[in-house]
């Protein structure tokens, strides 16, 4: 992939959000019609979380240049630098029950992959639950958290991570090897505006699909673009568990085969490649 | 009955359809209720009974007529279940405090632990204003729809 032109480097930095602009090309019906836009704020989980002590409505979002806590899970961060991704959280009240709120997670993220992949005209894959990998590397994260405010039914803010435009350069170190952006993997940078109000509608279609028709379409979905599929994963949760990646059953959870005691389903904490060497 | 026998019978109640069980010993008397608690009430239902579970000790008219007996700390138990599969957090993050330890006294709305299903993190808050008796889930462990995690003595 060849380096950004002068022009090109001059074109992303121009790539900034404008909240009135963005507003005025909306084409969800509810998500994103009240719309918080930050130039940096801590997490837009945690404001969308105030917000909904506020009575926010359904649908609302905050959306960031940058987040200097971005959260990922159990007191992972995302790094989230300004410039370069999507960083925002949409509020949900969905009224479900607890036990068919998981698949919220598997909603985002099959509605991002749909657009990355219609954006940068490369594979996108979830590796189950809640990241979206290019190039084997991850470009995007869900990380969902539901709250009980004032008496009403439990909230649900829908954190996404997108990384937009990054150079490899711009990764730390730490993450060279794991993470990449839709930029590296296409070649070229992409409008976040324009991808951000989009995914907002692909998230609003699939959030309304789960509701009115149940999980087997999003099941189908993500099924088809499991990642790892065949291969030998570890899972944290039964701790020590590890078996080969087969399929997402009726209900999200990740099938595991296992040589010895059946097929295992996963409906909780993360998977790893066992014994993978990342080049 | 002590703590350790009402976990007991709990743990053996857990798989069956059992809806209420009463045990007597001399003048105390354990009584066991599914319930159904009202603020998880959703407009699509739970695939399966919520089995909350409320456990009381001795029944109420069989209380001694005794004030230290009456306000003895095994009077009454009540089971904080998780809502959902998943796996069961004490703390925030890996290396902060739990959210709380056993004998500390809780309020209302106080987080008990994190319930965490496909990265979507569920907060239990307690229901009541108590004192926890017993924390049921290593950290870190998974657990079934309707498990019991905490075992709370009313205020």
């Amino acid at each position: 992939m060849k380096p950004p032109s002068p022009s090109e480097e001059l074109a992303e930095r121009q790539d900034l959000y404008d909240a009135d602009r963005m507003r005025s090309k909306l084409s969800s019906r509810i998500f994103g019609r009240v719309l918080e836009y930050h130039e940096r704020v801590g997490s837009t989980n945690d404001v969308i979380l105030g917000m909904a002590e506020q009575a926010a409505p359904h649908g609302t979002v905050c959306l960031a240049d940058e987040q200097s806590a971005g959260r990922g899970r159990r007191g992972y961060g995302w790094f989230s630098p300004p410039g370069c991704g999507i960083w925002a959280s949409v509020l949900l009240r969905p009224r479900l029950s607890a036990a068919r709120t998981p698949p919220l997670t598997l909603c985002a993220a099959a509605a991002a992959a749909r657009v990355l992949e219609a954006t940068a005209g490369e594979n996108v894959k979830i590796k189950w639950p809640n990241d979206l990998l290019m190039g084997g590397r991850k470009v995007a994260g869900i990380l969902a958290e539901s709250r009980v405010v004032s008496g009403d039914d439990p909230v649900i803010v829908v954190g996404m991570g997108i990384n937009v435009n990054h150079t490899r350069e711009q990764f730390p170190d730490e993450l060279s090897a794991s993470a990449t952006s839709l930029r590296i993997e296409s070649g070229r940078s992409a409008g976040r505006e324009e991808l951000f109000l989009a995914i907002l509608a692909s998230f609003e279609s699939a959030y309304g699909q789960y509701l009115a028709n149940g999980p087997a379409s999003l099941i189908a979905e993500v099924d088809a673009r499991l990642a790892w599929r065949g291969m030998i994963v570890e899972a944290d949760s039964p701790a020590g568990s590890a078996g080969r990646v087969t399929r997402i059953d009726e209900e999200g959870g990740l099938v595991l085969d296992r040589k010895a005691g059946g097929p295992l389903v996963i409906r909780s904490g993360s998977i790893r490649l066992r014994n993978h060497i990342r080049p | 009955m002590g703590i350790d026998e009402v976990l007991k019978l709990i743990e053996s109640l857990r798989d069956t359809d059992i809806q209420e069980v009463e045990v007597a010993e001399g003048d105390r008397k354990i009584r066991i209720v599914r319930m159904t608690p009202g603020a998880t009430a959703a407009a699509v239902p739970a695939p399966a009974a919520d089995p909350h579970v409320q456990a009381t000790a001795p029944a109420a008219e069989h209380v001694p007529q005794n004030d230290s007996q009456a306000d003895s700390a095994d009077s009454t138990y009540v089971e904080v279940t998780s809502p959902m599969v998943g796996t069961f957090y004490r703390s925030p993050e890996p290396d902060a405090d739990p959210f709380v330890q056993e004998q500390d006294r809780i309020s209302t709305g106080q987080q008990l632990c994190i319930i965490e299903a496909m990265k979507l993190m569920n907060p239990i808050q307690s229901e009541l204003n108590g004192r926890v008796m017993a924390i049921l889930v290593e950290d870190a462990q998974p657990v079934e729809y309707g498990q019991p995690l905490f075992l709370i003595e009313p205020a």
